[in-house]
């Protein structure tokens, strides 16, 4: 297997350098063929790539983590030089030159947006959410937040979706007889968040040295780091672009008889709990992802739930 | 015997289908997968890679390939376009603060040679929670009006209660069917 994969390096290494070559040669062409020889450019690398991805499973690792950034790093010259080389044309009707593989699907919908200029996206509505924005140093509760009405009459019944959006220094207890929904959080600096089992996901990103104490059905996080997650998730977690994340099971928040009755309600099973099996985006190997860990059991501070919620009985 | 001939009878032998379903991550598309497919719902996990089923309906064998909707590995989805008969973009119709990045990702697609004879069919997913966006509101938010390279349609449906997921794949069924086996 070895000898396969180190084969198809140098097979690779031989078109990858005369690509390249081509790519530092494209200035000095005359304008009328760059175009031509981009297109043919542009399959060449599409056509290696093809020949990566069908060996990718006989190559070793790094065989084919090399080819493949080898790749990306020739597409983005390539895209680069034709940005460069090839001026933007200013827009104006006259009959379609033929350009080569790489655009007829383009030039027949290109037309459109500006001929009809429409209100983009309908004005972000949170109406439906339960949400806390822009605070810094507060202790936030749940309970002080009106219900949002769906006018079905069945409001009680109703899961709700909670935003948490750019908060600093704050304190969270989410743990109220409302039943919730998806938990959308952005933004958060230093905070500490308690979340009762909830009956959908809990999406994070942007957040920065935060606790979080959560139980869900889907757990994504994103773009964040320094993070303590205390997790009851039924299905495995997931990051990606963060670093530093240090993962701990939920923990008995309350008394046991209530807290069963909250994962009941949010239909979570109890005994599932995937915390320790998150998936790295960013680490698409088998060794353990350098972003994430668990805690030591030294790290784990069972109290801080319980003190958070204090405040609110 | 034209060779076009050779080709109809070819096609119509197999009539496969091969549908590629795509849409931002939590938009619910494995949900989807596993609930037509009859299987439990309750312990998926963010797909990291794809999950292909294949199913009878209508008398077609259909593929239908559902690839990781995570922004890392959004840029892997091409690899996926070849051969694509109907694209199912699927939407958190509950997902407000995202609806650009998934209107421009689905604008993105559109531009793809290799799915320009592709039919599209656009589910707006997650209808059973409060605060969905219906599909209508869908249908404007991502523009869909001024589609024209494409077939499309709009089906508000909810992968988790399976109400109207049918009714979006009967339409894409049938639009590829009249498109491909229109000589039958």
């Amino acid at each position: 297997m070895a000898d396969i994969s180190r084969d198809f390096r140098s097979v690779f290494d031989v078109e990858k350098q005369s690509i390249e070559n081509a790519l530092t040669g494209l200035e000095k062409l005359p304008k009328t063929d760059i175009q031509v020889a981009i297109d043919s450019l542009v399959q060449r690398i599409h056509a290696l790539e093809k020949t990566v991805t069908d060996k990718i499973s006989i190559l070793a690792p790094f065989d084919a983590r090399m080819c493949i950034e080898a790749i990306k790093s020739m597409s983005e010259q390539l895209n680069q030089l034709r940005t460069k080389l090839i001026p933007k044309q200013k827009f104006s009707f006259k009959s379609r030159k033929t350009t080569g593989a790489s655009s007829p699907a383009v030039s027949s919908l290109s037309s459109p947006p500006s001929a009809t200029p429409k209100p983009t996206a309908p004005a972000l509505d949170y109406s439906q959410f339960m949400r806390f924005e822009d605070r810094s140093g507060e202790h936030l509760f749940i309970g002080t937040l009106p219900v949002p009405s769906s006018g079905t009459g069945q409001e009680v019944f109703m899961a709700k979706d909670v935003a948490l959006t750019n908060l600093t220094d704050c304190t969270i207890n989410l743990v109220h007889d409302i039943p919730l929904g998806a938990i959308h959080i952005k933004n958060l600096k230093h905070c500490t968040l308690v979340i009762p089992p909830v009956s959908g996901s809990i999406l994070l990103h942007d957040c920065e040295g935060c606790t979080l104490i959560g139980a869900c059905h889907q757990s994504r996080m994103h773009t964040s780091s320094n993070m303590n997650i205390y997790l009851h998730v039924t299905s495995e977690p997931i990051i990606e672009d963060c670093t530093d994340m240090r993962f701990a099971p939920y923990g008995q928040i309350l008394p046991a008889e209530q807290l069963d009755r909250l994962f009941e309600t949010a239909q979570l099973s109890k005994e599932k709990n995937f915390y320790d099996k998150v998936k790295d985006f960013n680490w698409l190997r088998q060794q353990q992802s350098p972003n994430w860990r668990l805690m030591e059991p030294s790290e784990i501070q069972p109290e801080i739930a319980a003190q958070l919620l204090r405040n609110d009985r | 015997m034209g060779l076009l001939t050779i080709l109809k009878k070819n096609r119509q032998k197999e009539k496969e289908i091969r549908l590629l379903m795509l849409g931002l991550d939590n938009a619910g598309k494995t949900t989807i997968l596993k609930r037509i497919n009859g299987e439990d719902i309750d312990t998926i996990s963010p797909t990291l890679g794809f999950n292909i089923m294949t199913l009878e309906h209508n008398g077609f064998k259909m593929n239908i390939w559902d690839v990781g909707g995570q922004k890392s590995i959004r840029s892997y989805w091409r690899n996926y376009f070849e051969q694509t008969d109907g694209l199912v973009w699927v939407v958190d119709s509950a997902d407000r603060l995202r609806l650009e990045d998934c209107k421009k990702e689905l604008q993105e697609l559109l531009l793809e040679e290799r799915l320009s004879g592709a039919s599209l069919l656009v589910f707006a997913n997650k209808q059973d929670l409060p605060g969905a966006l219906t599909d209508d509101q869908i249908r404007e938010a991502l523009d869909l009006d001024s589609i024209v390279t494409h077939h499309w349609a709009i089906v508000g449906c909810s992968a988790k209660t399976g109400s109207h997921l049918l009714q979006g794949v009967d339409w894409i069924v049938g639009d590829i069917g009249s498109r491909i086996y229109l000589l039958d």
